[in-house]
């Protein structure tokens, strides 16, 4: 049987830049592809060539056949025909894609509408397919505008309408991102469930790695527009063959033990030459073997890989051992944190509580990392501690003063040195009129001590950050993002801060980028002996960097320990929860919805739990419970109960 | 050999990148230039290009007014030469028009960038106060305000800034409310960096590029406020030439000599899109 989409030596060139290059796959009737890649590998651009949504510049080469059509020749009307009907598309941004002014019930009809389905029947398909994506009530969902649902129900709705033609082929571009951690973990279960049943091809394109090899069968990795490795999606963990997909394999929290970041970057289309383009990072380099084009070769019938020396490469070794931990037990407190509370006026008389009675110290020389998922409350904390807002009521003591109402402009300049932030945003933490020695020498004239010259002490800081001396006559515009976020983390580290805030700050980068700044921080903080506050909703890189780890819902610390410990024994049902998102559905998917009010007195996880032991849990705050491995858990179950609770209901797990 | 510089092609290189950072790339900006160029050029040379004083009767041409080899434009009614009062003119419109909108930006600026960057109180009682302004028909504001004040150079100014100020402060305003947020405004706050310094060194030069097309525009229709005052009566006082005035004083013989009107009224024109035409293209070319 003939392949249902098969793309053949596809070459791509937008204005003189070559952005794809002879990429060839194929994706069969009921198969899953997933085409993963770092920014600048042009993936995108795979998925808009396909639907034919290309800028004016681009000049596509090659074949992309669809039972037999020959897409780029393909007249407009016989794209229109194909698009939407037999070849669905969801796209990044749920928010963006859904019409802000149209009922849901009514967009999802108009996916119909080039059906043959009667307009009468149309309402009832929609409903019904609302339904096999995860709602209960149809009805109610299709009544509302789209800034009624959250973001996940978005996407949800989204995959729905792409389903509703019911097409062969689903193109999914980054379906996931922007979403929270648990409904991310939802929606991917919703279309490896929703693939089985419809027996619909995916061409699944993300720059996740472990996301791709859960939704798919097969992967392809690319690299700079090139395929570099295509493989069965386990192979592409246990036995990856190319370099950059070895590479790519140890930077990712979760799989490797500790994190390797491959060095260099991504080369630019300009400085791409006719050879392997990953020539310039590859530790197995050969002149002039890897400088000539080659194409790939297939060590086995699923296997495909495009490298010059393949029999020359190792098999592959994966970073073994457990992260470095320190214990930090007895080190003295930078920052102390004692029943803090903020709350907002809600609508109604009510508050809306972003942080609730937090108990936590910060010890000199440590890395906190602090978990949750969005409207947790992790950034109002760090906002506090940062001096942007101020608590409702409650304590942060650095040294003798405390700072929980002390907004940053009241901050003596001591105090301005000792608490530093790291912003996530790498787009907008440098000021694009200034170069790079600009903020930096501002940041030594605040925060330094008075009479340090910054023309010695800009590279000091630069070279604190692995970045050459020469950057500081650059502006921000001429950097990568990660070089971005480490001019940021030098500015914050121009003062020798006791404490550093770092929210989300690797979240906006490509792995192997995020790997490298990891590598960083935990770098800083051996040698400046800097304590860090990493503020993530990605728990398993949380888990690499930290000490120690607080786990927060709803404002309210769920679960306090040592990394090890929260990570490989997870007491709280919510760190359970989080911990096993991708391996079972998580069951509480319509009660995500942000902002819904917690209820009164009880426990702030009492709706979401799968452990409510009864009506205490919804009336009775519970009380901080030491488990026998050291560390605390907010729950009214006693700590070795809920260990039995867990071999009982998850014995894959335990 | 060795390869020495050449100091003198290094300046000539130098002044070439300074010319490429200020000439405008776009074809429209260019244009625009070019006519405010000229008409800048023209009014410095007035006194010594026109070929009268512009306040100058000659009695001769009143048997003919039209345009001749005396007179390129005609003459007025009073036998003054159009071509040397246009010139003349210039002068005073390219006067009024940048003090008047600098004026106008400095205050709209500072208005702009204190309610932005305070929001609460401040924001509020700017933008009332601006809301107040702006609910005025322009037209009316500058008649009551001139009539009331008194028409002079000074209170030109002071009416053009008191009438565009506050839609300038709504841009400015905007601007800062989205460049506050950035990660680098908050970096500055955490450093103890004075309030005026964050404004000025880290959100006011990122709003350059908006507030210069802005700016550019808001010239353009300076030089028609500037017309139009004149036109009314409430410009500089006459004799001294000004296009708008030029105009009024020969609109009611539109009918018979057309060409006295035309001619300052083309003048204006041109300067006008010569302003927004240059708006234009530095709009585009962001």
């Amino acid at each position: 049987m003939s392949p249902l989409l098969q793309v053949e030596n596809l070459s791509l060139v937008y204005g003189g830049d070559q952005v794809v290059r002879d990429l060839s796959f194929t994706i069969g009737r009921g198969e899953s592809l997933g085409l993963v890649g770092e920014s600048g590998s042009g993936k995108s651009s795979v998925a808009n060539v396909i639907i034919g949504d290309l800028p004016k510049i681009a000049r596509a080469q090659g074949r992309i056949r669809y039972e037999g059509i020959d897409l780029l020749g393909a007249s407009r009307e016989q794209l229109r025909a194909l698009r939407g009907r037999r070849i669905g598309f969801v796209q990044q941004d749920p928010g963006a894609s859904l019409n802000p002014t149209m009922r849901i019930g009514r967009q999802l009809a108009e996916a119909l509408e080039q059906s043959d389905t009667p307009v009468r029947a149309r309402g009832e398909r929609a409903a019904e397919m609302l339904s096999r994506v995860g709602f209960d009530n149809p009805g109610a969902i299709m009544a509302r505008y789209p800034h009624q649902i959250s973001g996940g129900q978005q996407q949800r709705v989204m995959i729905a309408m792409a389903l509703l033609p019911r097409p062969d082929l689903i193109l999914l571009d980054e379906p996931t991102s922007g979403l929270d951690v648990t409904v991310e973990a939802a929606v991917i279960n919703l279309i490896a469930e929703l693939r089985a049943q419809f027996g619909t091809s995916l061409l699944f394109i993300s720059h996740n790695l472990n996301l791709v090899a859960k939704a798919c069968d097969r992967v392809g990795v690319l690299y700079a527009g090139d395929l570099v490795e295509e493989a069965p999606a386990g192979e592409v963990f246990q036995n990856p063959l190319h370099p950059y997909t070895q590479g790519l394999v140890n930077c990712l929290p979760g799989q490797a033990a500790v994190l390797r970041p491959i060095r260099g970057h991504v080369p630019s289309p300009q400085e791409r030459g006719p050879g392997c383009l990953f020539a310039s990072r590859c530790a197995y380099h050969l002149a002039g073997s890897c400088d000539a084009p080659f194409d790939m070769t297939a060590p086995d019938r699923s296997h495909r890989v495009r490298c010059a020396r393949l029999g020359d490469i190792p098999a592959f070794a994966r970073q073994t051992g457990a992260p470095e931990a320190r214990g930090l037990d007895t080190a003295p407190p930078a920052v102390t944190i004692r029943q803090l509370r903020k709350s907002y006026p809600a609508s109604g008389g009510d508050h809306f509580v972003a942080n609730d009675g937090i108990d936590l110290e910060i010890r000199q020389g440590e890395i906190l990392g602090l978990v949750g998922e969005s409207g947790s409350g992790k950034s109002t904390l760090a906002k506090i501690i940062a001096g942007f807002d101020v608590a409702t009521s409650g304590t942060i003591m650095v040294g003798d003063t405390d700072i929980a109402s002390l907004p940053v402009r009241r901050r003596s300049r001591a105090l301005l040195r000792q608490v530093q932030m790291v912003f996530q945003n790498p787009d907008s933490t440098l000021n694009p009129t200034h170069t790079i020695g600009w903020a930096l020498g501002r940041a030594i004239r605040k925060l330094e001590t008075p009479g340090t010259s910054p023309k010695t002490r800009v590279p000091d800081l630069l070279g604190l950050v692995a970045l050459l001396p020469g950057l500081g006559s650059r502006r921000p515009k001429a950097l990568s993002g990660g070089q971005r976020q480490r001019v940021a983390i030098a500015r914050a580290l121009a003062g020798r801060p006791r404490l550093l805030l770092a929210d989300e700050c690797v979240s906006a980068l490509d792995v192997s980028v995020q790997a490298a700044i990891i590598e960083l921080l935990q770098d800083i903080r051996a040698r400046t002996g800097t304590a860090i506050l990493f503020i993530s909703h990605d728990l398993p890189l949380v888990r690499q960097i930290s000490d120690r780890i607080i786990v927060l819902f709803r404002g309210k610390p769920m679960e306090v320990g040592s990394a090890s410990q929260v990570y490989s024994l997870p007491l709280h049902p919510y760190t359970e929860a989080l911990l096993s998102t991708g391996q079972h559905r998580a069951p509480e998917l319509e009660q995500l919805v942000p902002g819904t009010a917690r209820p009164a007195g009880g426990c702030p996880y009492v709706q979401r739990c799968a452990r409510v032991v009864g009506d205490i849990c919804w009336t009775q705050a519970p009380a901080y419970q030491r488990a026998a491995s050291g560390h605390e858990i907010y729950c009214h179950i006693p700590p070795d109960r809920l260990l039995e609770l867990q071999r009982a209901s998850l014995p894959a797990h335990g | 050999m060795m390869h020495v510089r050449d100091p003198r092609k290094s300046t000539v290189s130098a002044n070439r990148r300074l010319w490429r950072h200020f000439w405008p790339k776009a074809v429209s900006a260019r244009f625009g230039i070019s006519l405010i160029l000229f008409w800048i050029v023209l009014a410095l040379l007035a006194p010594w290009i026109s070929p009268y004083p512009p306040n100058a009767q000659d009695m001769a041409a009143l048997a003919d007014l039209g345009p001749s080899a005396a007179h390129w434009l005609g003459t007025d009614l009073l036998g003054r030469d159009i071509l040397s009062r246009i010139l003349w003119g210039a002068r005073t419109t390219l006067v009024v028009v940048p003090v008047a909108t600098a004026s106008a930006f400095g205050v709209g600026t500072a208005i702009g960038l204190a309610s932005g960057y305070f929001g609460g109180l401040v924001d509020r009682a700017i933008s009332g106060l601006s809301d107040i302004i702006l609910s005025f028909p322009t037209l009316v504001l500058y008649i009551v305000l001139i009539a009331s004040i008194g028409p002079s150079l000074i209170n030109i100014v002071i009416a053009i800034t008191l009438a565009s100020a506050p839609s300038i402060g709504r841009i400015v305003r905007g601007l800062t409310l989205e460049l506050r947020s950035q990660g680098y405004v908050a970096a500055a706050e955490m450093r103890g960096e004075s309030t005026l310094f964050t404004l000025f060194f880290e959100i006011l030069p990122n709003a350059r590029g908006p507030l210069l097309a802005d700016l550019s525009m808001r010239a353009g229709l300076a030089v028609v406020t500037v017309g139009t005052l004149g036109f009314l009566g409430l410009g500089l006082p006459p004799p001294d030439p000004d296009w708008g005035s030029m105009v009024a004083e020969n609109v009611t013989m539109i009918p018979v000599y057309p060409y006295m009107a035309l001619f300052p009224g083309l003048a204006m024109c041109s300067l006008v899109i010569g302003f927004s035409m240059l708006a234009d293209g530095l709009e585009e070319e962001q």
